[in-house]
């Protein structure tokens, strides 16, 4: 029998990006979608997904929204973009311990079945290039995301505990670097691929790139961390970290050149402006225990999600809200 | 003391835990410098009386700690959820989702509430095992060993991380101690929950025989007394407090051994006559815990009480109270 059928499962952070793929696979499989979100709706659910407008901050609404549910996905972190974050790092830290803290707790009293809790590769210590689940943290996550690496920490420490001690099933996951349709393409609050594509599309020129393009990094489609994230909650449940990341790893180079190539816009004039900073030379996440646990085996090429995710933008760019003044 | 003085003198002090081990020595000492206190009482009596303020509250509560801030130029938070190794393991939930609820909301009502000046009383539970004595750095910077033994210490390190994140991006002055193990009256001396300090005076005190001593005779700690973690906190508290905030370490940097603890405390407590057994049915703790205090010495903070005059004060305050 199909593990999800018919289960109430309840989706935090339900209108952001990584949610509205975890949704779709969570009906497919014939689950029974709550959303959550202090946001409002996403239009590519209409109907089929309950939807309820709340702050999980707020114990009572977490009780509400808990009410006869089987499986959480937490996939809710507040924050209000990359710069803005920065400068709001102390709230940042707080308003995600808060949540993540509050969450756990009334869903291990409201007798929830599993949950899973989403963590992020930003927990590992700052110098690490190979991200394997079991380094310790030995050091604070990088500088930049110091707040949100240490609030991403402490829920996963809380997990680890709730699992030991109350035996509740919970499943920890840390994707590194999601990209696909659907993605937040506001110029003040994009990661560097849907950045990019925005950039790419509007044949920006010359076309700009920050550092010096040799930094590597590690890429998954939003579809392939929702299938771990659903994996992960059915045969990993068991208080440990799991990396949910691409197999194929990339230089900022060779990306900013395959984006430009998938966007029709080869002959953009691509400047490397080396006087900005390149953050870590490399980052890999082991994908090995997602392999042995859940049976990752393949994932979405990058060339077909970016190909993937700038068809869906073209599509979608128009509705896309305006950049703010 | 005497800048220590100037500085408490009529000032507006918040005290969390102050009916605690730890708080309750900041109170004290707070108030013989003529600052005015105030301090929250949930769900448990507190012998505090006279001129402090005591009002009621959950720290886990944002409203709660903004009731509490009102008013308030400084905050010591001396308030944790804690206990002895035995508790650790038992209560290691309530322990880690209540410290980490209320150290997060006291420091941002705190911050909303625009204190001025803030304390954190963290302890070396922070630290990874080591043979070496243990320096600043070593839970976090170059030198790091690894990540520490148990809740308490990541719940002290989200603190003192939340501290510093605080401290850089907002206008309140931080300061975080890092405490040795610490002792004194108004201790929990409930052997469930207590630790080995309290827990060995009190069965001295009781002429318990065998006198049983949960634990290693081999341990070795660095043993403080509250009103020397108090006095060193206050010096900080007072300082000049730079925007990159930097745990310093108070303790004695003189460590011994739960052997020669034990017969200390029986030879003060005058039960000379007991026959001492280990009970080996304890958890493993960390054999060593030595701890570097060469920041706090260059400060120029010396610790007041030996070990053997802190224990006699504090043995003595326990007979009181047990005689009511």
């Amino acid at each position: 029998m199909e593990f999800y059928a018919g289960k109430k499962t309840l989706v935090t952070g339900g209108a952001g990006f990584l949610a509205s793929h975890v949704i779709e696979a969570l009906r497919l499989r014939g689950a029974r979608v709550r959303a959550v979100d202090a946001r409002p709706k996403r239009e590519e659910f209409p109907g089929e997904v309950e939807y309820v407008c709340a702050d999980l901050m707020q114990r009572s609404a977490c009780e509400q929204v808990l009410d006869s549910v089987d499986f959480v996905f937490h996939l809710a972190a507040v924050g209000w973009g990359l710069h803005e974050n920065m400068k709001r790092q102390p709230q940042l830290l707080t308003d995600n311990l808060l949540m993540n803290t509050t969450l756990l707790d009334a869903a291990n009293r409201a007798g929830v079945q599993r949950y899973l809790y989403t963590s992020s590769s930003a927990v590992y210590p700052a110098y690490l290039e190979h991200l394997e689940e079991d380094a310790p943290w030995d050091q604070p996550p990088h500088a930049s995301e110091l707040a949100f690496g240490w609030a991403k920490r402490m829920g996963e420490v809380q997990a680890k505990i709730y699992y030991r001690h109350y035996g509740m099933a919970i499943a920890i996951v840390r994707p590194s670097n999601p990209y696909g349709p659907r993605d937040n393409f506001d110029p003040d609050k994009s990661h560097v691929i849907p950045a990019l594509i925005r950039r790419a599309v509007a044949q920006e020129r010359p076309f700009v790139v920050w550092g010096t393009g040799r930094v590597v990094r590690s890429f998954i489609h939003a579809s392939d961390v929702a299938r771990g994230m659903l994996l992960a909650l059915e045969r990993y449940a068991v208080g440990e970290p799991i990396n949910l990341a691409s197999n194929e790893t990339t230089s900022i180079a060779d990306l900013v050149t395959l984006v430009l190539e998938l966007s029709d816009y080869p002959d953009a004039n691509l400047q490397f402006d080396t006087s900005k900073p390149d953050g870590h030379p490399r980052k890999v996440p082991s994908v090995q225990r997602a392999a042995e646990k859940l049976g990752m085996g393949s994932y979405i090429p990058l060339r077909e999600g970016l190909k993937d995710t700038i068809d869906w933008y073209r599509k979608h760019s128009h509705r896309l809200q305006p950049a703010r003044p | 003391m005497t800048q220590i003085g100037e500085f408490f003198c009529n000032r507006r002090v918040l005290v969390t835990g102050g009916g605690g081990l730890i708080g309750s020595a900041f109170v004290e000492q707070l108030l013989r410098v003529g600052a005015r206190v105030r301090t929250v009482r949930h769900q448990r009596p507190t012998a505090l009386g006279g001129s402090v303020e005591v009002i009621e509250g959950d720290l886990r509560d944002r409203e709660a700690c903004l009731a509490a801030m009102e008013g308030m130029e400084c905050v010591v938070h001396a308030a944790g959820i804690g206990g002895g190794s035995k508790q650790v393991t038992l209560d290691a939930i309530s322990m880690y989702t209540d410290s980490l609820l209320m150290n997060t909301q006291v420091l941002e009502a705190a911050r909303l509430a625009g204190v001025q000046r803030y304390l954190f009383v963290s302890n070396s539970s922070v630290h990874a095992k080591s043979e070496t004595p243990l320096r600043e750095e070593d839970a976090w910077g170059e030198t790091s060993r690894g990540e520490p033994e148990n809740e308490t210490g990541m719940v002290k390190r989200a603190g003192e991380t939340q501290c510093r994140v605080y401290a850089r991006f907002t206008d309140m002055r931080i300061a975080i101690m890092r405490a040795g193990n610490a002792y004194g009256p108004h201790d929990n001396f409930d052997l469930e929950a207590s630790h080995v300090v309290p827990a060995l005076i009190r069965k001295a005190v009781e002429r318990q025989n065998p006198y049983m001593v949960w634990g290693s005779p081999a341990v070795v700690r660095d043993f403080i007394h509250t009103h020397d973690i108090a006095r060193a906190g206050l010096l900080l508290l007072a300082g000049a407090l730079p925007h990159v905030c930097y745990p310093i370490n108070v303790a004695t940097g003189l460590s011994v051994t739960v052997e020669e603890l034990v017969g200390l405390v029986l030879r003060l407590a005058g039960h000379t006559n007991a026959v001492v057994q280990y009970d080996p049915s304890a958890p493993p703790a960390s054999p060593a815990k030595r701890i570097d205090v060469s920041r706090m010495r260059a400060m120029g903070f010396q610790p007041q009480f030996t070990l053997e005059e802190g224990l006699r004060q504090t043995i003595e305050w326990f007979r009181k109270e047990r005689c009511g």
